[in-house]
């Protein structure tokens, strides 16, 4: 059965029309059978691959310019892209790793962030954060890797992972990685998350919900201060 | 199993007949009665469509669903409804207002420099939840103080968790944390608690929910995250330590009135202050539902409060217009 509606599949299908312009390759990364013991510090199944699967497939099906391309996370790729963790999302514009991370389902509210992740990313529009924030982001001189724990019932979550998205397409340094709680409890007790959107810059912890575009960059980067040089 | 969320679309134009300021119940329903009669109308949301009823799992007191729905499902069909009829949604939040003019400003946080104009403006920026004011709280927000339950619920799996308050809000969000916590105790100030019959009935008769009555939290403590509060009896005077994982903090609202404070009258609560057409003291401003002083706070009213509003700013509109 289909995860999407056909109502939604039909509004996306139309938006998809208008806005893609440029290709989205959605890199997937799961397991093919969900009895497997997996290598990753958490789930000991996977609970969510067939679903994420069969979600990219769908979203594949409704526009030309979407492809879907599945992986096992014992393949190469896994390692080329750094995953650490299943089901995992790597969108990728022509071709090019922007630096943006899905763990988990993308479903509930993040799903619709997810669509405007593709749609922006697509447009080839660049990140679209203020020049102020650009700024701060230049400074950048080592690779930071941003989580974003959140769950799919939470309405504020999709606004600081689309942040954090922005951060990781308007810079080169930086990795985006959206984390869905419930699927990694290990992780998310590791990072103490008690609430969401809670966000860790390089396995530190930064702060707590969906601050606005400023704050965001800021506390992202205050987060990782002593580690981060001038460049000049 | 899943359910999936869509969101908004991108504004091309920057002038309308009437902006809507706020995405709940209340600014929905104005959408769909604006959309209507035709008039050209935005409405602007900082995070998700449906405002507080995103924030709790079933609406089961608003008639016509006869079965409980689900919030996030009735904030998707308000918005659709109110798309159908022509209302644009853009998600962005507005950072400042000018109304006082015939010619109102909206300031958006993404396009800092030119605002968006319009005839009309409905003030639909709801409520949020009050904080306790103990020591403690602030510290440990984000670290096992909540004020959101289906944010954060699911992150205490198997845990024991404490919630203040004994009105509707915090009953239905024991019911929703039982879900997942092992056990739950209502902290309430009163000896008994103030929700609806129905609802005191089902946690009542759920064998998760505890009560503590006549109690009050006094401070929240811990280390990394919280691990204890002070609670304290008001009968005896006595407060002890109560060892658990987490707060959930249901106390009541204050408006969102921080944009327009210094625009529109409010009352001492900080409430705006309307008439029965949704008016506020300013020509072309209206407010609508849990922003506005009154009496009961539920989606019922806020709905008709936005339908309100929308008719009379249609009326204002029309009456003077200089198309
Ligand atoms: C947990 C809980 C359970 C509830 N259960 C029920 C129930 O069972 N039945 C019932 O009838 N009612 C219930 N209510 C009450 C009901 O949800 C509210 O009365 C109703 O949502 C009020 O609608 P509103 O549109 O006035 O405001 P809100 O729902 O608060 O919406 C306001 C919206 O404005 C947005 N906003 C605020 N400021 C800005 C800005 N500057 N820029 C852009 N957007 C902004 C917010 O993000 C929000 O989405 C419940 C409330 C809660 C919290």
């Amino acid at each position: 059965m289909a995860l999407l509606s056909k109502e939604d599949s039909e509004f996306l299908k139309n938006k998809f029309e208008e806005e893609l312009v440029r290709k989205i390759t959605l890199v997937y990364f799961g397991k093919e059978s969900s009895d497997l013991v997996l290598p990753t510090e958490d789930s000991t199944e996977c609970r969510y691959c067939e679903a994420t699967h069969q979600l990219m497939e769908e979203l594949a099906g409704l526009s030309e310019n979407i492809e879907a391309n599945a992986f096992d996370i014992d393949d190469e790729e896994a390692e080329k892209y750094g995953i650490r963790m299943i089901p995992a999302i790597v969108p990728l514009v022509e071709g090019e790793d922007k630096g943006i991370r899905y763990y988990g389902i993308p479903s509930g509210y993040e799903f619709g962030g997810m669509i405007e992740t593709i749609i922006q990313l697509s447009s080839g529009e660049g990140s679209r954060l203020s020049s102020e924030s650009l700024d701060a982001l230049s400074k950048l001189s080592i690779p930071i890797s941003i989580d974003v724990f959140i769950t799919p019932t939470c309405p504020y979550c999709p606004t600081a992972v689309m942040t954090a998205h922005r951060m990781a397409m308007a810079s080169e340094y930086v990795t985006s990685n959206m984390i869905e709680a419930n699927e990694f409890p290990v992780l998310s007790t590791q990072n103490n998350v008690y609430s969401v959107p809670h966000i860790t810059v390089n396995g530190r912890y930064a702060f707590v919900g969906a601050l606005p575009e400023r704050e965001f960059v800021e506390g992202v980067l205050n987060a990782v201060m002593d580690t981060i040089r001038d460049k000049d | 199993m899943f359910d999936f969320r869509l969101t908004g679309e991108r504004i091309q134009d920057n002038r309308f007949d009437v902006v809507i300021i706020g995405g709940g119940p209340a600014g929905l329903s104005a959408a769909i009665y604006a959309g209507r009669a035709r008039l050209k109308t935005l409405l602007l949301e900082k995070t998700a469509t449906g405002g507080q009823i995103t924030l709790t799992e079933y609406i089961e007191n608003y008639p016509g669903f006869e079965e409980p729905i689900l919030g996030t499902t009735l904030a998707e069909k308000m918005e659709k409804q109110a798309q159908r009829f022509g209302a644009k949604i853009h998600y962005a939040e507005v950072t400042s207002v000018k109304l006082k003019d015939d010619e109102k400003k909206i300031y958006i946080s993404d396009e800092n420099d030119n605002p968006i104009t319009s005839r009309a403006v409905i003030l639909a920026m709801g409520a949020s939840p009050r904080k306790l004011r103990v020591s403690g709280e602030e510290e440990f927000t984000g670290k096992g103080v909540s004020y959101c339950g289906p944010c954060d619920a699911p992150l205490f799996k198997d845990k024991y968790v404490i919630v203040v308050g004994g009105g509707d809000t915090a009953i239905e969000e024991s019911l929703f944390l039982t879900k997942f916590a092992r056990r739950v105790s209502v902290v309430h100030r009163r000896n008994k608690l103030r929700a609806t019959a129905i609802l005191q009935e089902r946690a009542m008769a759920n064998p998760k929910i505890d009560f503590i009555f006549n109690s009050v939290v006094r401070e929240i403590k811990g280390d990394a995250k919280v691990e204890s509060v002070i609670i304290e009896n008001l009968k005896e005077g006595k407060g002890k330590e109560v060892k658990c994982d987490g707060i959930f903090i249901f106390v009541g609202l204050e408006p969102e009135t921080g944009l327009i404070k210094n625009e529109v009258e409010c009352n001492d609560n900080g409430f705006v202050l309307t008439n029965e057409d949704m008016e506020t003291n300013v020509k072309g401003v209206y407010a609508v539902g849990d922003i506005r002083a009154k009496s009961l706070r539920q989606v019922v009213t806020a709905v008709s409060d936005g339908a309100i509003a929308a008719m009379s700013a249609y009326k204002y509109i029309t009456s003077n217009s200089p198309r």
